[in-house]
Formats: C-alpha cells, sequence, structure tokens
C-alpha cells in the first residue's frame, strides 16, 4: 500500500504478532502512523493513501485528523505496543544504568538547527554516567555531528536505517532500541518524541530538557516548536512524575487499543493463507 | 363491498353513516394485550357496559366476558353490521349505530372509550366540542359508575416522529379535523384530569400508552413518573417500538427517540396517548406490558417491590410452539434483571468510536455464553440471548425475556453468530456511525465483532448465524425463513425495516461516505499506477542508458585489444619485452648471490 508502513520494520511487527510472514510482510490495507504525532498522524509532505483505513495510535489523533476533514480512522494503537506484548521484560533482566539520549532529528528533506554545544554541556551537567547518545542515522552519518558527542566521552550509537520505498528497511530496528531502552535507566531528549514515549513504556525515567532546536524549513502547520510541550508538560523537565508520565505515554501510544491477532488480520485484509506454518 | 341496507341485529340510534367504515378507513381499532388486562382488571363483574369509538374483536369479547350486558355504539353502519353478525349468538350484546350524542338510556354501571372521543360523531351530527362530548358520555354513567377513557396526545412521541402533519391530512376521515382547532381538548395528563374532574369524576389511575394511541403494547401508570426504575422503562418502551409505529412513515427512529424520552423525565408528556380510569371502586393494574404477535402474544405487569422489579403474566397462551420455537409464557414470572441491553451499550460504544469499551462488552458477553454452555451447546432460552435481549444489571450479564426457546441443537458458537448478526444488520440498516471501515461489507463485520470477542469465527459458523436468525425471525412473523434470509446475509442492499425518513438520511449519508472512500482510493490507485509507470520508464531508460554506456565500454576494450595485439608484433615490443626478461634474470641472480 503505501512504503511508509515498512518504516522502522512496523509492517513486520505486525507480521510476527500475527503469525504471518515475518520476512516479507503481506500488504496492508490501509496506512500506519509511523510516529509520535500532535496533528493529524501523518506528516504534511506524506501522500496519505485516501479512502484507506488510516490506523493510528491514539485517540487524540483520530479526532484531530477528523476535525480537519480527513476519515477512515482506526485506532490500534503503536506498533511499540504490539512489540512489549510479544516481549515482556523478564525478571531476571540486566540492571540499567544510565541514560540513553535522543537529539531531536531531522530527515531527509529537513535538517535541524541549534547549538550541539550547549546541548551537550547540559546533559553532562544533568546526567548520571555512563550516557549512550543515540542519532538518528542523517546524523550519525555526519561525521561533525557524531564526534561532537563523541568527544564529550558519550556513547554514540544509531538503532539503524528508518527504510524508503522498501530499501534498507530494518526489520529489527524497534527490537534493538528495546534492548537498548532496556539497559538504561533513563531515556531523555531535547523534545517530546516516539524514543520518549517509547523508553517511559519500556521502563525508563523520562525526561525532555534542553533547546528544543529549530526544524530548517518545517511546516507551520505543526505549530512552533514548544507545542509539544505545552500539550505534554509531564515529560517536560529533567526530573518528572514518572506515574503521569507514565499514563501520558499509555495515552499517547494507545496502550488500551491493542487488539488482538484475528482483530488485525481482519482490519489489515490479510487472509489466513499467508500464516507461517 | 360496502352494503347499504341495514344490517341485521343493529340498532339504528339516528346519524348512522351508510358509507363509512372506520375499520377499512387506515387507521385501525384500537386493540392489544394491555387494553384487554386493563378491561378485565376494572370491570366489575356482571355490570351493565356502554361502549363508544372502535375497538377490536379482542377487547371488545373481554368487555363481554366481564358484563352483565354490552351495548356497543358505532358511527359507521358497515362495521356495526359486521360485529353484529360477530355477537349474534352472544346474549347481552346490543350493537347500535349512530353518533354519540343520540345515545341515551342509561345509567350504565360502565363506560368503554379506550378509542378516544375522536371516532364518535358522525358526519350527519352536530359538531360538538371535545368537551361537551364528554359531558353527554359522562352523563350516561352511573353515580359509582366506571369510566376507561383514551386521549390521543397532539405532542405524543408518534406525532414527532411522524412524517406526516395532522393539519396537513386529506384523507376521507378528515371530514371534520379534530387536530389543533379545539381548545378544550386535554393537552396534558393534568387537564384531562381537570375535563373528568369537570364532570364530577376522580381519576383513579391513569396511563401514558405507548408506542401508539390505537395499539398500546405499554401502559405507563401514573403521570409518567414510573414505579420501575428509569433503565428498565426505557428498554420496555424501546421493544415497544422496535417494529415502528403501526406502518406510519417516519422521521426518525422511535427507539432511540423514546429512549431519550424516558432519559428527560417525559415520559407522560410525550406519551401519544393518555388512559384515565375513573371509579371508585377500582383497583388498577400496574405498567402493563404485551409483546409477541398473534399467537405469540403475551401480556405482562411489572412492579416495583423496593429495590426490584418484579413481572407476572397477565394472560397469554400456556406454552405455544411452531416447529423448534416455542413460547413459555411462565417462564416471564420473576424478578425482572435492571439495567441496559448490549445493544445499546453497544450503538453507544460505537458512536464513541470506543474500540476498547466495545471489546470489553463483546469479550465479557461471550465468555457469558460460553460459561452457560455445556459441551459447547447452549440451554433453548439461551439461544434467544441476544444483543437486544440480553441486559447488563449488578449480577451481570441476564436474558430479559426468558420465555423463548429453541429446541433444536444451537452452539454457543451459532448464538454468537446470530447475535452479532442481528446487531450488525441494525448497525448498517440504520445508518448508524461506527468506527470501523467502510469497506467492510456484513460478513467481514461479523468476523471482526467476532475477532474483538476473542471468538474468531469461520464462514460456516458465520453462515449458520444467518440461517438460523432467519428461521427464527421467520417463524416468530409467520413466513418462510427463505424470504429473510437474502436481507439478513446483505443488509446493506436490502431496505430498512423501519423505513424512517431520518434513518434513510442516515443511510444516504453512510452511501456517500462509502462512495467518496472509494473514489479517493480509485484516485490513488490512478496515481500510484502512474508513479509507477513514470519509475518503470525512468528505469527503462536508465536501462538503455547503462547498455549503451557498456555497449560502448565493450567496443573500446576490443578495440584496445585489437591495438595490444598490434602492437605485440611490432619490433619494439618485442625487443622491450627482451630487455624486460633478461632485468627479471639479472636481478633473480643478483638475489641469490
Amino acid at each position: 500500500m503505501h512504503h511508509s508502513n515498512y518504516f522502522y520494520g512496523h509492517a513486520h511487527i505486525f507480521a510476527r504478532y500475527c503469525g504471518m510472514n515475518r520476512r516479507r510482510p503481506p500488504m496492508i490495507l490501509g496506512s500506519l502512523q509511523h510516529g509520535w504525532n500532535h496533528v493529524h498522524g501523518f506528516g504534511f509532505m506524506h501522500d496519505v493513501p485516501q479512502g484507506h483505513p488510516k490506523f493510528v495510535w491514539s485517540e487524540a489523533v483520530r479526532r484531530r485528523g477528523w476535525a480537519q476533514g480527513w476519515r477512515d480512522y482506526y485506532v490500534i494503537g503503536a506498533p511499540w505496543i504490539y512489540l512489549l506484548a510479544m516481549r515482556p521484560e523478564l525478571d531476571h533482566a540486566p540492571e540499567r544504568k544510565g541514560t540513553i539520549w535522543y537529539p531531536f532529528h531531522g530527515w531527509e528533506h529537513n535538517e535541524v538547527a541549534g547549538d550541539h554545544h550547549r546541548l551537550i554541556a547540559e546533559i553532562k551537567e544533568t546526567e548520571e554516567e555512563p550516557v549512550t547518545v543515540c542519532l538518528y542515522w542523517l546524523e550519525y552519518r555526519d561525521e561533525a555531528i557524531r564526534s561532537l558527542y563523541e568527544s564529550a566521552g558519550f556513547r554514540v550509537i544509531s538503532h539503524g536505517y528508518r527504510g524508503t520505498n522498501y530499501r534498507q528497511v530494518s526489520r529489527r530496528f524497534l527490537d534493538r532500541q528495546l534492548r537498548e531502552l532496556r539497559a538504561h535507566r533513563r531515556v531523555a531528549s531535547n523534545r517530546i518524541s516516539s524514543a520518549v514515549l517509547y523508553g517511559t513504556l519500556a521502563g525508563c525515567e523520562p525526561a525532555v530538557y534542553g533547546d528544543p532546536m529549530v526544524f530548517v524549513g518545517g511546516d507551520p502547520r505543526f505549530g512552533d516548536a514548544d507545542r509539544t510541550q505545552r500539550l505534554r508538560p509531564e515529560f517536560c523537565g529533567h526530573q518528572v512524575d514518572v506515574p503521569a508520565a507514565r499514563a501520558a505515554a499509555e495515552e499517547e501510544l494507545g496502550s488500551r487499543f491493542l487488539a488482538s491477532p484475528e482483530e488485525i488480520r481482519q482490519l489489515f485484509g490479510w487472509s489466513k493463507g499467508g500464516r507461517r506454518k | 363491498m360496502i352494503e347499504t341496507c341495514v344490517p341485521p341485529g343493529v340498532t339504528l340510534l339516528g346519524g348512522e353513516m351508510l358509507q363509512w367504515s372506520d375499520r377499512e378507513s387506515g387507521r385501525p381499532p384500537v386493540d392489544g394485550g394491555p387494553l384487554v388486562e386493563l378491561v378485565r382488571t376494572t370491570l366489575v363483574q356482571g355490570s351493565r357496559v356502554l361502549v363508544v369509538g372502535v375497538h377490536a374483536v379482542p377487547v371488545l369479547e373481554a368487555v363481554v366476558a366481564r358484563a352483565g350486558s354490552v351495548t356497543h355504539v358505532l358511527r359507521s353502519m358497515p362495521d356495526a353490521g359486521a360485529l353484529a353478525d360477530r355477537f349474534s349468538d352472544v346474549p347481552g350484546v346490543t350493537i347500535a349505530c349512530g353518533s354519540l350524542e343520540r345515545i341515551a338510556g342509561g345509567p350504565f354501571d360502565a363506560i368503554v372509550a379506550l378509542d378516544g372521543l375522536d371516532r364518535v360523531l358522525s358526519a350527519d351530527g352536530v359538531t360538538l366540542s371535545w368537551r361537551d362530548r364528554l359531558r353527554h358520555l359522562t352523563g350516561l354513567l352511573a353515580d359509582d359508575g366506571v369510566l376507561l377513557v383514551a386521549q390521543e396526545n397532539e405532542l405524543g412521541l408518534h406525532r414527532l416522529v411522524g412524517m406526516t402533519e395532522p393539519e396537513a391530512a386529506r384523507d376521507d376521515s378528515e371530514w371534520w379535523p379534530a387536530h389543533g382547532v379545539d381548545p378544550t381538548r386535554p393537552a396534558s395528563p393534568a387537564s384531562l384530569g381537570d375535563e373528568l374532574a369537570r364532570c364530577g369524576l376522580s381519576v383513579a389511575a391513569s396511563y401514558a400508552a405507548y408506542p401508539t394511541p390505537e395499539l398500546p403494547a405499554v401502559l405507563v401508570p401514573g403521570e409518567g413518573g414510573a414505579e420501575v426504575p428509569g433503565e428498565t422503562l426505557a428498554t420496555v418502551l424501546t421493544s415497544a417500538c422496535a417494529a415502528g409505529l403501526g406502518g406510519q412513515p417516519l422521521v426518525a427512529d422511535p427507539r432511540w427517540v423514546a429512549r431519550t424520552v424516558v432519559r428527560g423525565g417525559s415520559t407522560g408528556q410525550l406519551a401519544p396517548a393518555w388512559i384515565a380510569v375513573c371509579g371508585p371502586a377500582v383497583a388498577p393494574p400496574g405498567m402493563l406490558v404485551g409483546d409477541g404477535q398473534a399467537g405469540w402474544a403475551v401480556t405482562c405487569e411489572l412492579r416495583q417491590e423496593g429495590q426490584e422489579t418484579w413481572r407476572w403474566v397477565r394472560s397469554g397462551p400456556a406454552v405455544v410452539s411452531a416447529d423448534d420455537l416455542s413460547r413459555d409464557p411462565a417462564m416471564l414470572t420473576g424478578q425482572l434483571p435492571v439495567g441496559r441491553t448490549l445493544e445499546e451499550l453497544l450503538r453507544s460504544a460505537c458512536v464513541r468510536a470506543d474500540l476498547p469499551g466495545v471489546r470489553e462488552l463483546l469479550r465479557s458477553y461471550a465468555g457469558w455464553l460460553g460459561k452457560n454452555a455445556t459441551d459447547g451447546e447452549l440451554g433453548g432460552a439461551l439461544a434467544f440471548a441476544t444483543a437486544d435481549n440480553v441486559v447488563l444489571d449488578e449480577a451481570g450479564w441476564a436474558l430479559a425475556d426468558p420465555s423463548w426457546s429453541w429446541s433444536g441443537p444451537v452452539s454457543s458458537e451459532e448464538v454468537l453468530a446470530r447475535s452479532l448478526r442481528r446487531f450488525v444488520v441494525g448497525l448498517i440498516t440504520g445508518g448508524q456511525m461506527h468506527p470501523w471501515p467502510s469497506f467492510l461489507g456484513a460478513t467481514r463485520l461479523c468476523e471482526t465483532l467476532h475477532a474483538m470477542a476473542d471468538h474468531p469465527v469461520s464462514p460456516e459458523a458465520i453462515e449458520r448465524g444467518v440461517t438460523l436468525e432467519a428461521e427464527i425471525a421467520g417463524l416468530m412473523a409467520g413466513v418462510p425463513a427463505s424470504e429473510l434470509v437474502a436481507a439478513i446475509r446483505e443488509p446493506q442492499l436490502a431496505p430498512s425495516a423501519l423505513s424512517a425518513h431520518r434513518t434513510l438520511v442516515s443511510a444516504h449519508a453512510k452511501v456517500c461516505d462509502d462512495l467518496r472512500a472509494a473514489r479517493e482510493r480509485a484516485e490513488w490507485s490512478e496515481s500510484a499506477v502512474v508513479r509507477w509507470r513514470n519509475a518503470a520508464d525512468t528505469a527503462k531508460r536508465e536501462k538503455k542508458k547503462t547498455l549503451r554506456t557498456l555497449t560502448k565500454v565493450q567496443c573500446e576494450r576490443k578495440r584496445l585489444k585489437r591495438a595490444l595485439a598490434k602492437a605485440r608484433g611490432t619490433w619494439g615490443y618485442r625487443f622491450g619485452r627482451s630487455i624486460k626478461i633478461k632485468k627479471k634474470r639479472i636481478l633473480r641472480l643478483l638475489k641469490r648471490s
């Protein structure tokens, strides 16, 4: 249907959940929301196939979309909650240490502009070691940005490629992210993002602080840089109320909308014939 | 054919309408189990009774059974003739024909006017106001007599959802329109009581009659201040309105309007009709509820005792059955579960797109069915545990009407399939908002609901649910099941059974939405095809370019090979090669040394 369904291996996670071919997931008859979104679930450059269902993460997204004339929404929750359902945290998990930090990132069409030095200084002042900085593949590939964080003494990683037009899709992107999150005590960023929400549900203590930076050439329909913090103040600050943040993360990721495998198969139009033996 | 000669057995009073028949005019005679029960309960045995207006035979039979003598006055000659023929062998029954003001005699121990006072004056007669009609009638009543009189409410539920304006009526019965022109006509239960008080009568009991004045299936005591809990009353009225309002064209589904009326505390003010019972020695019944058609009909009484609602059977067959379907009215006697039906709860959740709520309800309901199954089979009454017949009360799910039973083997899977199919048919034909993608037809939607209930279903079970629903509905309605299967299997292709205007508007809006979605899918698919074709063209061009480049490289390689071969044949190449070889040998010797 649309290649964005393959971003971060989302289609593969659902295929795994439903017992379908996890390497070559069947086509989903609809569009998956692929990241936390404070508008209608999709980017404004995203050519969403209208008339097909839009499978979104939360009730708020559905209401926003409806208010601007979009229809065919169906709330199923984020692929992350399905991954957590398949991989519950084990009692003998290794001890969590330090913080994993996700600087706000750009994408193929928009860069992020801001003062990385100031951000690094604030991270060093706030976080206890060890600190892992996870960069989006674009920034990770940029030597100048990566070396900034490496020379600050942080462990710098990337979870892999997002995947575009069905190329360079990391089927295990979210599994790697889950492993890293469960190894850390805190998850932090300078903007509220999917990673912060994922980390909160994965048991990390969230924190959002620092210069939110600017999306160069960003679409004004997304609002200003502080909109997300006004929307979800539960995550903002160096130290937050963890239960309140967790409740907010569950709402944003749609935990209560978790559907059964059979229901997902019906909604995605996946026939029983495509199941793994 | 309407005959004009005087029918035998009819006493003529004056003002007879020779060519007119109230029974064939389109507005039916008043009928229904609750009216029959009211007559049985309030008339004193052996009394002398006057009946005015148009009453159905079962109501008249109930009067005749209690009375010592009955005088029934109708304005229509043909109608009087038919009834005279019907009761010709019954002693003590006098059928008279004429207008109200011509009735003399009395005093009567009881007067039954459950059809109201709108069909008692003939075209020949004087135009009496409503108050004068009542005064004339009550003048015929003994001092301690019983009066049963009904009055249509011009602001009743049936008017609010009806499509036709009474003031715009053009049919033959409107030779003297009674609507909106008579200021003495009562406009509320209180004003009805006032008019009766003017005639020296006090109201011993009053009822709000639903869903229509002619065929009331529910009589709610008091001025709508029912004793039973609001949820129970709402469920009863919703059920009574389920089959529409006597076939009249509607602008809205009366079920949900009725529920809103109860919720707003306006059951009495918006009742289609009020019935007043006057008489010093009257012991009127509580809330009367009738349901079922023809031989399946049962009338029950509901009473509130403390925190509990109890139901008794007042009339009905002992046990009636047809093929595998049977009804035992005795099962209705007992405590009534209080709560909202599963259908109502699901509809509310659908409108709010509350998917977790829908899942929770369906899982709970399916789990309850499973718990009550023995080896996967459900007992007779539980085959009728459909969404509109199960209520969620404090103790959990319970059957609202446990009197129906199916003797054939029924699995819990089939019952669930039947129940969800009934719900989906109502959802689709009503055009109500729901959260599921519009391309899901009835069968896919049923499959999705089964999945949400954690009971995935096979296509065979889905089909068994359709056939079971068709069989039961057919037996209840007395039609072959084959005539109902298509509408149950593909309800979006069949007209709505309710034919309410607002329902049609909703269904039209849904069809527009479905078309919009289909058009958007087609447009996106077309643009995707164009994109892919352009990408294919680009790839083709790139491939040609690559092939051209490859060809050039290959040509160049060949040219270089030829040049090299030519160069190898030259004296200079051979000399240089020999020098090179000698150099290598010298270096090897030097290394060894």
